[in-house]
């Protein structure tokens, strides 16, 4: 046997062609003219006037005029300025709510001038120590009319001391202001968003004890992992009985032996496959005037300065599902995106505090659906021995009935004090059987290796639609948290 | 070697006397952790054998061709007596693998008689102690503070990636680290401290680096290895060691007004002095400092004492716990006396003083009563302070040298093979052995069978160190012959364990759960594990230049690493090092085919807007990378202008590209993602040339200009200026705390709102605000106001309510929120100047505070309009707290002799003047019979 080799081979300047050419023939990017505003956007909403309204990390709050023409013409008009890192914007009773630094404000322009006038203070029991990563997400409208807010914990010094509920989800009664926490063991939450059907879900950040960043829902009383609110857990109105700090290094799916209360994500986002730092949010409600995506959610992302796709079904209880790339190439790493009233997806970004893709600091861009269906990935449902893949167009059904063009692994991650984790347990996916629907519209893939508690990433290759046209992406990550026990009707 | 989990119960001592049970067994073998590394991903054996071959030093006695063989140098033992305890001596050189397991130090009587053994080590013991010794005891103690400082840095700095953690953790094996024995009967904290700042002077082979320790890391360390000293009877018993001079701790805190609760502080540093003074190396401060020194004093005899401070600012003197000077507050050069009795001897003294701003002073006087009745500076010799419990090695007995056993030991040491490999010029070895090349491999005879023979050395090697000896010497032909570039790369990386730290071509990844609990970052840097875990090796000679190689393994300057890891790369002796620096260049090869790209100005002009913020132009390195010696905007990576100094073009063209390929998990980001530049219309788009551009920015080192986005610490980054209508901006501000609400005036006033405490806090003239402090990046400064002329107003909240007209203030702690009512926002007037609504006990109240314009410049005005209320709270406004506060009459009042304040009230709420402890308050009763109650508070200063 010889000695070990250094396994790492020379590498050269490969000047690949970038993969979001193919995207902008179906989704076109708009830039609108911001570079002189600091236009760090963290806070995006379409108002019920049908204006777009944008709020930076600075603290200004604007009005987009002329949103929807052509993106040269499009202006800001100072509505507000002042606010601590507003990172939310909500429309809700006639008032303007926002999360700031120190608590939850409702702002109103009283004499109609677009100018707000009267900012009132509906909530301020979370505390802040001062550290600058203590930022708080939202609010959003959950169900029975409480707004939802996830608070980050900070991260290094605390100048005035350690506070409470840092980590926490809590809801807010809009009426009397009092705070009713929800969820702890949050870390970076930088987006959280209420889906059509009422629940609440945040994206959350990888670090320390977050292995990879993820999806997850909120509910009442689950711990999501980070031990750092944990020391706010039992103060009153906490939703826990007592319980251990989390041991570094369980797998995550097998955390509930330690604590009941953990809470397993919906969506895993491998790391640096499907972003590095997930953020904003969006569920596509246009009905088809974005695409063939209606219904699906939308998850930007704060390093690559792009946007995936995220498909959820609810399996023994637990919603659970699926990340797809769908466009990159945006100017900077993206805060929030939000639909307008013309169906374009608004997307504002700032890369203040965080390296990322792109060629801006900060910026507001509009993606555009060009009217023409890429052959896609549409959708992924788990079966009992594997999964069905729904596409835009139909298949060629000699390539996509062919079992030797899938392929893939499954790896699954624990919850360690460490910055970030590998995956983990990792194995190849053996997959039996491809067979194609009748309609060519969908692919059942028997799978003889699914394993419960894992990402299943999937590698589509050589798949073509009828006309002979390739997937414009190919891989696609399922979160299967659990197996189902029957087929879904 | 067999490996064993060593069951975790009773600390790492217990562990080992665990091992020791079974130490014949289980844990003799020689311990090389960098050849278990090699071996555990498949090394070769013949190479792994080599290695062995020369860490155990075999060719001392079978003398061969050296090419490949790497002998270790042994300890140096020509002063061996002055640091090692002849007990332990007697006991190691019986039974070498018993006393320090995985020793590769081999066992001379394996096979002796009894009597045989004992009295050849005891001749020996008499011989090596006879070299120096026997040891002194430390002069120094050992306090619990050392003990838990050197803890820390064994565990952290480096020592324990080869040693092993010295706690009890789950889940961490111990057997594959280099024990360290008995230190605690080996040797003294004087005499470990000093071959921990220096261990090649001792052992010259440099298997045991130095860790770039200053005195007191060594000491401390020191203490903490031998802390099974300092728990002994013989220890606790004993009286403290007492060193001339006092401890000093140093604290940094803003807006002191007065003696802080140190108790309740943090020191930012502490020292030592032989003598009461302000120049202390490590105080950074010349304002809002405090300083508190302690220890003892000594009283040449019993009496009255008188002592004096003479102080700006305030300062006071404890003795024995009690204060004897009281010389608080803010002021000038002021003097003041205190008396107390003493008897003879020594007593606790403490010495605190602080220095809010303007200038500062401290002098310390006694008047030792009865001799002259004078006033004298506090002489040094009086001072003392606690030097720790004494500290000597455990099993301690009196030992005197027998010349006739030491001249018996110096001839054993020659004739039993010591004197081969601890080479001593007067004491040159007679044993004798075959060569590495006579050696019969497939005979019965000599140290690798099972069954070693007496005479001959035990080194108690497994059954696999054998196999790769065997194997090694079956390949001896091509001993003269040097292994190729990568070989001898590796073979470094396993002789000094860098793989303990490092990984290089998949061999040496620390363990995940070891990583964890002792790799760490200094504070919370936000760099992942890059900031944490000591970087891989792959591709290192094709990196760094090599002056740059030889610079980071010999001296700490290009050493970047080491600003966030708690890691230190150490320090081996460049000497030892030559086939790594020789060969690690030719092991990696060049990233590059062409020469370094042209200095070119136009290009550097263009990799400066490239690092920096320029829209358009900037791909913002400067967000997460210092660069010049300025911090960066949010995360403090690596200081770009090092660059040049340390990376060579083609690895850095590569890297740029590429991230994630030489650094997996980088926080880097793929700014040409794909090979597209992010800027295609800046040199026609080419990343290559882009990258050029960065390249000659960044070669003229510290000189460059500064990029865009990088404000020098002190300059200004995000002034807001109200030029036309008011601004409110909420944001972080020092003395106002988180949660503060600024209003900038075009009339060149400001203010400032505390919506935590609910009061206002501050106003000023002048400039507004910068806000760079918390919106550039990721910061969280606390920045005062950029104007001139502030007021701080009283420091609790502006209402509160009184049980009686004599009930103290509330005082508003750092962290109290709330105490001056629950804030329920602002509004904002045509004009847009805010009016601050808040509750307080049933109370509602507005407050407005805005510029009047008056000759000389801007003064505030409040008005407060106040409504509700209830039967039983007694509302006040404090409209002024200070040491002076004289009525002037018709609701003028005169504050400290600068303020003027001009108060409106109702009839019936008569403003009054009230001492509260040493400051005086002026309070407004509020009385809302009619519904509301207004009052106009106008302060010019």
């Amino acid at each position: 046997m010889q000695p070990l080799k250094t396994y790492l081979t020379i590498v050269s300047v490969g000047l690949a062609v970038a993969v979001s050419a193919n995207e902008s023939e179906y989704y076109q990017i708009d830039t609108l003219p911001a570079d002189h505003l600091r236009m760090e956007v963290g806070a995006m909403m379409l108002r019920q006037d049908g204006r777009m309204m944008v709020g930076t990390r600075t603290g200004e709050i604007y009005i987009i005029e002329n949103a929807y023409g052509p993106p040269e013409k499009a202006s800001f008009k100072l509505w507000a300025r002042g606010i601590a890192q507003p990172l939310g914007l909500l429309e809700h009773e006639g008032w303007i709510y926002t999360a700031q630094r120190g608590e939850l404000t409702r702002m109103k322009d009283v004499d109609g001038d677009d100018q707000c006038d009267l900012f009132e203070t509906v909530c301020d029991d979370w505390e802040i120590s001062g550290n600058y990563h203590e930022y708080n997400f939202g609010p959003r409208l959950g169900p029975e009319g409480f707004l939802w807010i996830v608070t980050n914990k900070p991260f290094g010094g605390e100048p005035y001391g350690r506070a409470h509920w840092r980590g926490w989800a809590v809801r807010i009664n809009p009426k009397t202001g009092q705070m009713l926490p929800v969820s702890a063991g949050l870390r970076s939450p930088a987006g959280i968003e209420n889906s059509p059907w009422g629940d609440v879900f945040y994206t959350d950040n990888q670090g320390e004890w977050c292995n990879a960043s993820k999806l997850s829902h909120l509910e009442f009383g689950d711990y999501h992992g980070h031990p750092h609110g944990l020391i706010t857990k039992n103060l009153a109105g906490a939703p826990f009985n007592d319980f251990p700090q989390p041991v570094s290094g369980t797998f995550m799916k097998d955390m509930r032996r330690q604590n009941p209360h953990f809470k397993m994500p919906a969506v895993w986002f491998p790391y640096d496959k499907m972003g590095k730092s997930p953020s904003g949010m969006k569920w596509d409600l246009t009905q088809g005037g974005f695409g063939p995506f209606a219904g699906q959610l939308f998850v930007a992302d704060q390093h690559h300065a792009s946007v995936m796709r995220v498909v959820l079904e609810k399996v023994d209880g637990h919603w659970q599902g699926a990340c797809i790339p769908f466009r990159e190439g945006f100017q900077c790493g993206i805060i929030r995106i939000c639909f307008g009233k013309d169906h374009s997806l608004f997307v504002g970004q700032s890369n203040a505090g965080w390296g990322g893709r792109g060629n801006r600091p900060w910026g507001l861009q509009r993606l555009r659906w060009t009217g023409k269906t890429p052959f896609e990935i549409h959708s992924i449902q788990a079966r009992p021995d594997g999964f069905k893949l729904a596409f835009t167009q139909p298949v060629n059904p000699a390539k996509a009935g062919h079992p030797a063009n899938y392929s893939g692994e499954n790896y699954t991650y624990k919850l360690e004090s460490r910055y970030g984790g590998p995956e983990a347990d990792k194995k190849q996916l053996k997959i039996i059987a491809a067979t194609v629907a009748a309609d060519s519209k969908s692919v059942v893939l028997v799978v003889d290796t699914l394993r419960a508690g894992y990402v299943h990433e999937l590698r589509l290759k050589n798949l073509t639609n009828q006309n002979g046209v390739p997937l414009l992406h190919e891989e696609i990550y399922y979160t299967l948290v659990n197996i189902p026990k029957n087929l879904a009707l | 070697m067999s490996y064993v989990r060593v069951a975790r119960s009773g600390g790492w001592f217990a562990g080992m006397a665990a091992v020791l049970l079974f130490s014949e067994v289980l844990c003799a073998a020689p311990v090389i952790p960098g050849v278990d590394h090699l071996a555990a991903n498949g090394g070769d054996e013949a190479f792994l054998g080599e290695i062995l071959i020369g860490e155990l030093a075999c060719t001392q006695c079978h003398p061969a061709a050296q090419k490949r063989l790497w002998n270790k140098e042994s300890p140096d033992l020509s002063a061996v007596g002055s640091r090692v305890t002849p007990q332990y001596l007697r006991r190691f050189l019986a039974s070498p693998h018993e006393v320090k397991p995985g020793a590769t130090m081999p066992d001379l009587f394996h096979s002796s008689a009894p009597a045989e053994r004992e009295q050849a080590t005891e001749e020996l013991t008499h011989f090596l102690t006879s070299l120096g010794g026997p040891v002194l005891f430390s002069q120094t103690g050992g306090t619990l503070e050392a003990r838990a400082r050197g803890e820390e840095l064994f565990h952290t700095t480096g020592c324990a990636t080869c040693h092993g953690p010295q706690e009890e953790k789950e889940g961490i094996r111990l057997d594959r680290f280099n024990a360290l024995g008995d230190l605690a009967s080996k040797t003294t904290v004087d005499a470990l401290a000093q071959f921990l700042l220096n261990p090649r002077e001792i052992r010259p082979s440099g298997r045991m680096p130095s860790l770039w320790l200053d005195e007191d890391e060594a000491r401390a360390i020191s203490v903490y290895l031998l802390r099974k000293q300092l728990d002994a009877p013989q220890s606790r018993n004993a009286p403290p060691v007492s060193l001339p001079g006092l401890n000093v701790d140093y604290y940094e805190a803003d807006s002191l007004q007065k003696l802080p609760n140190f108790a309740a502080l943090e020191p930012a540093e502490k020292g030592t002095v032989e003598s009461i003074t302000l120049n202390l190396p490590f105080r950074r401060r010349s304002n809002h400092y405090a300083l508190r020194f302690h220890g003892q004093i000594l009283a040449p005899k019993k009496g009255e004492y008188r002592f004096a401070t003479h102080s700006d600012d305030g300062s006071a003197i404890y003795i024995n716990g009690e204060l004897v000077v009281d010389n608080d507050g803010t002021h000038g050069m002021q003097r003041r006396e205190g008396r107390y009795t003493l008897e003879a001897g020594a007593h606790a003294f403490e010495l605190v003083y602080f220095n809010g701003g303007g200038g500062g002073g401290l002098q310390v006087f006694w008047d030792a009563g009865g001799q002259s009745g004078q006033w004298r500076p506090l002489p040094r010799e009086v001072f003392r302070r606690f030097g720790g419990l004494p500290m000597s090695p455990l099993g301690n007995a009196e030992f005197q040298v027998d010349a006739a056993k030491a001249a018996a030991g110096k001839q054993k040491f020659q004739t039993l093979g010591c004197a081969s490999c601890h080479r001593m010029d007067d004491a040159p070895p007679v044993f004798t052995a075959k060569s590495l090349n006579e050696l019969d491999v497939d005979g019965d005879d000599g140290c690798l069978i099972v069954k070693v023979r007496r005479g001959l050395p035990d080194y108690r090697l497994s059954k696999a160190q054998k196999r790769q000896i065997l194997a090694a010497l079956e390949s001896r032909r091509q001993f003269a012959q040097p292994r190729p570039a990568e070989e001898q790369v590796q073979k470094t990386l396993a002789v000094f364990n860098c793989y303990a730290c490092h990984q290089r071509g998949g061999v040496g990844v620390p363990d995940a759960e070891f990583a964890a609990q002792y790799f760490h970052s200094i504070g919370d840097i936000d760099l992942g594990e890059e900031a944490k875990v000591p970087p891989s090796l792959d591709f290192v000679g094709a990196k760094l230049k090599p002056a740059a190689i030889q610079s980071i393994l010999s001296s700490q300057a290009l050493h970047v690493r080491r600003i966030h890891m708690k890691t230190r790369m150490p320090n081996f002796g460049l000497e030892n090092l030559s086939a790594f620096v020789q060969h690690i260049g030719s092991a990696d090869g060049r990233l590059q085919s062409d020469p370094d790209p042209p200095f070119l100005e136009s290009d550097a002009r263009i990799g400066r807007d490239f690092v920096g913020t320029k829209i358009g132009a900037g791909l913002a390195c400067v967000t997460c990378h210092r660069i010049a010696g300025q911090n960066a905007l949010a995360i403090q990576g690596i200081d770009l202008a090092t660059t040049y100094d340390r990376i060579q073009f083609g690895w850095f063209e590569q890297f740029m590209l590429h991230p994630a390929r030489f650094k997996p998990g980088t926080r880097m980001p793929q700014f040409w993602f794909g090979g597209q530049s992010p800027f295609p219309n800046i040199l026609e788009g080419n990343a290559k040339k882009q990258i050029q551009a960065i390249w000659s920015y960044l070669s003229l080192k510290n000189s460059l200009p500064l990029p865009e986005g990088i404000v020098p610490e002190g300059g200004v980054a995000m002034e807001i200026v109200p030029a036309e209508t008011p601004i409110v901006h909420r944001t972080f501000m020092q003395d106002v705390g988180p949660r503060a609400i600024l209003a900038g005036f075009p009339e060149k006033l400001s203010i400032a709102f505390d919506a935590n405490v609910v009061r206002l806090a501050k106003v000023w003239r002048g400039r507004f605000f910068d806000h760079s402090g918390v919106e550039s990046g990721r910061t969280d400064k606390f920045l005062g106001p950029l104007g001139e002329d502030v007021l701080d107003l009283p420091p609790g909240p502006a209402f509160a309510h009184l049980d009686s007209p004599q009930t103290s203030w509330p005082v508003a702690e750092k962290t109290s929120r709330d105490i001056g009512g629950r804030f329920l926002g602002y509004r904002l007037g045509t004009d847009r100047r805010p009016t601050f609504r808040y509750q307080l006990k049933g109370y509602t109240i507005e407050e407005k505070a805005e510029p009047i314009l008056r000759p000389g410049g801007a003064v505030l005005k409040r008005s407060f309009q106040i409504r509700g209320g209830a039967e039983d709270v007694a509302l006040y406004f404090l409209a002024a707290q200070s040491a002076s506060i004289a009525d002037q009459g018709k609701g003028n009042y005169e504050v400290n002799g600068a303020i003027r304040i001009q108060l409106k009230t109702s009839p019936e709420a008569q403003p009054f003047i009230r001492p509260d402890g040493e400051k005086r308050q002026l309070l407004v009763p509020i009385s809302t019979g009619n519904g509301t109650a207004s009052i106009t508070q106008i302060i010019a200063w």
